[in-house]
């Protein structure tokens, strides 16, 4: 009992570490804390603006980090998440740029589900190339990932200088904003697409459950803990990394085609913005609990976007919120897991005889 | 044994079936350190074949050779009188589809160059597109073949083959799975959502059968390695063709032994052919019909065990010809 409280409220701790730890930093540089949080607090959940602001990055954040949870479950370092958004993107921007050009005539509301599923697809083949490098070529994810996240930049930057230029000429920014019943439906003037929220759910929801209740879920955690004997126990490793990597992919492609089509109105240079690398990171400190997935993807959210309203109440530099990340991922890591921390720390001695003593054989002859 | 009591042999049920369940033939299996070579063997029903040698003359591939965990280099292995094999991937063409694309596409372009209907940079640009068009073809394909496609150890545990391995928590066992969750592992008909009541029963049910101490919730490596070597066998399916042990009662007590033994008896009633490795002299005298020694990657000629006694196996480990 004592036990699963414990569980429960132990992930507070190392957050209000670092709260302490900032304000303490704050202090240093003789601005007010509590100013200096409210103002914080404001940016990111302060007004209805701010807050549909905070949401509106926080959904793509969500959906990579739900893949994420999927092919970390399976012992899948998927770095190459970054990558699969930028292929989502890219392919969400080829229906909002060029189908919308190429059939004028087409009922409006034609162009959205076709962005999404093909986004989906971009990033769940972008995800495959990944693990069939792996699983026929032996590269592993982390390297291919990485080598697929370069290429992807490079592609996006290939179609905004080449094909899809806008018509006044080149600059490196962007192509031209897309025409506007091709983006996700907007919540009034801000940039939050409640659809995007509602397949997000849908996502967690389902990836949740299958990862809790299904023999696919069971296979995919097997896997990640002991890959030997899973394939032993009859599961295979193939089969299973593939698919885990593609579904990735997929979220991951969606979540690409949410900045493009709500945070952004046309593909730009940096569409993904670090959600990647962040969700990998929101996932590990989760320790793979979706809902303290959804926790910390929304407080990190928050602290991105209410670095920019400290900046103009205190003195204090933006890359504030930047400082409280850091100590966050710190502490978390110090203090997250609190059986490690309670655990006696053991002398070798006392480890070796913890093993069990392997009998001696007795060979007779 | 390790302490002077004698504990006598237990009387075994005579089984003779003449239905063959593994059969080997001319099988070669080289690995880089060793090779066997000529390898034939018959294995009944319900028969108990014991491999005896030091550890790394070969018994262990030949196990897994027979398993498909292992590829032979020659010969047949054959189960109930089929190869084993994996299941080739009805998709299996597809790559070759994207080769033949971006050749086909290729060798027009190349013609459309000579002919001077396009120039040097189209010639590039479309060459470009026939590899990133192939390449998506052979994506594709790759995805779907390993989707469709079974591995030849899959096909044998298919098949009714088992296979326990002696490293528990190497390859037996995943660490920080509980029992249960082994248990939904490992039966053999798996529906998508878990049933995880029926898995509690099952595994409760295995647990009592093989005096397995444990609890459903416990995990793997929680467990002794007596016990946990008790619940690798209580995984295993019901029934089976054939067993393949690595040391099946390493690190177990006598009486623990002799209950494993008890339980692949009744397995053997149903027509289950056990073969088994060990380095227990004893064991193998006592438990196999018949014995093959291997000595630095040579199989003896295989002894009928009412035949023969610890100093000729003795002398066949020991790479003596008698």
């Amino acid at each position: 009992m004592r036990e699963r409280v414990l569980r429960t409220v132990w992930p507070a701790v190392p957050i209000i570490l670092a709260v302490a730890t900032t304000a303490l930093l704050v202090m240093v540089y003789q601005a007010d804390p509590v100013q200096t949080f409210s103002a914080l607090w404001e940016g990111a959940f302060g007004s209805p603006q701010s807050t549909f602001l905070t949401l509106a990055f926080w959904v793509p954040l969500l959906l990579a980090s739900i893949g994420l949870l999927m092919t970390f479950t399976a012992g899948l370092w998927n770095i190459g998440v970054e990558g699969q958004m930028i292929m989502g993107a890219i392919a969400a921007s080829w229906v909002a740029l060029k189908w919308t050009e190429a059939m004028p005539n087409a009922p409006h509301w034609i162009f959205l589900p076709c962005s999404i599923i093909l986004s989906m697809v971009a990033g769940a083949l972008w995800a495959a190339l990944a693990a069939v490098l792996k699983t026929r070529g032996g590269v592993h994810e982390i390297f291919g990932g990485v080598a697929l996240n370069n290429l992807a930049i490079i592609t996006t930057n290939y179609f905004i200088s080449g094909p899809w230029q806008p018509p006044e000429g080149g600059t490196f920014r962007g192509t031209e904003p897309f025409p506007e019943y091709s983006l996700f439906p907007l919540y009034g003037n801000t940039r939050f697409a409640p659809l995007s929220l509602v397949l997000a759910i849908i996502a967690l929801i389902a990836v949740a459950l299958a990862l809790r209740g299904t023999i696919w879920g069971l296979r995919l955690k097997a896997l990640g803990k002991n890959m030997r004997a899973s394939f032993m126990l009859g599961i295979s490793s193939e089969r299973e990394a593939i698919t885990s990597m593609m579904l990735c992919g997929a979220l991951a492609g969606l979540a690409g085609a949410v900045r493009v089509l709500s945070w952004f109105d046309s593909l730009r240079q940096s569409i993904s913005g670090g959600i990647g690398f962040l969700a990998i990171l929101i996932v590990l400190l989760a320790s793979l609990r979706p809902l303290l997935v959804v926790v910390i993807s929304l407080i990190f959210s928050g602290l991105l976007t209410g670095g920019s309203v400290v900046e103009l109440r205190t003195q204090l530099h933006s890359s504030l919120s930047g400082i409280i990340q850091g100590t966050l991922v710190l502490f978390m890591l110090l203090f997250g897991d609190y059986r490690q921390l309670f655990r006696k720390r053991k002398t070798p001695a006392e480890e070796v005889a913890e093993e069990q003593p392997v009998p001696v054989e007795a060979v007779e002859s | 044994m390790m302490f002077g009591e004698e504990i006598p042999r237990q009387p075994r049920p005579e089984l003779r079936s003449e239905k063959t369940v593994l059969e080997l033939k001319d099988v070669k299996i080289r690995t880089y350190r060793l090779t066997l070579e000529n390898i034939n063997l018959t294995v009944k029903e319900g028969e108990v074949l014991g491999l005896a040698g030091l550890e790394g003359s070969g018994q262990r591939l030949l196990l897994q050779a027979c398993a498909g965990l292992l590829p032979v280099a020659s010969g047949q292995v054959l189960l109930d009188g089929e190869p084993l094999k994996g299941k080739r991937s009805p998709f299996f063409w597809v790559p070759w589809l994207a080769a033949a694309v971006f050749v086909v596409r290729f060798i027009w372009l190349i013609v459309l160059l000579a002919s001077g209907q396009i120039n040097g940079l189209r010639f590039a640009g479309q060459t470009g597109v026939a590899i990133l068009l192939a390449g998506l073809i052979w994506l594709i394909g790759t995805v779907l073949i390993s989707w469709t496609s079974e591995d030849p150890y899959h096909v044998f545990k298919r098949r009714g083959g088992a296979y326990v391995p002696a490293g528990r928590l190497e390859e037996g066992l995943v660490s920080g799975l509980s029992l249960t969750e082994h248990m939904v592992l490992a039966e053999p008909k798996q529906e998508f959502v878990i049933d995880w009541a029926k898995a509690r029963k099952d595994i409760e049910e295995r647990i009592k059968h093989y005096n397995i101490k444990g609890r459903p919730d416990s995990r793997a490596e929680e467990l002794s390695g007596g016990n946990q070597q008790r619940l690798m066998l209580g995984l295993l399916d019901s029934p089976l063709r054939l067993i393949l042990l690595e040391h099946p009662t390493r690190g177990l007590d006598v009486t623990s032994a002799d209950r494993i033994w008890e339980l692949f008896q009744e397995r053997r009633r149903e027509g289950t052919a056990v073969i088994f490795m060990s380095a227990d002299l004893d064991e193998l005298l006592d438990r196999s019909d018949r014995i093959a020694v291997f000595s630095g990657g040579k199989m003896s000629r295989i002894l009928q065990t009412s035949e023969t006694s610890i100093d000729e196996i003795g002398h066949l480990i020991g790479g003596q010809e008698l």
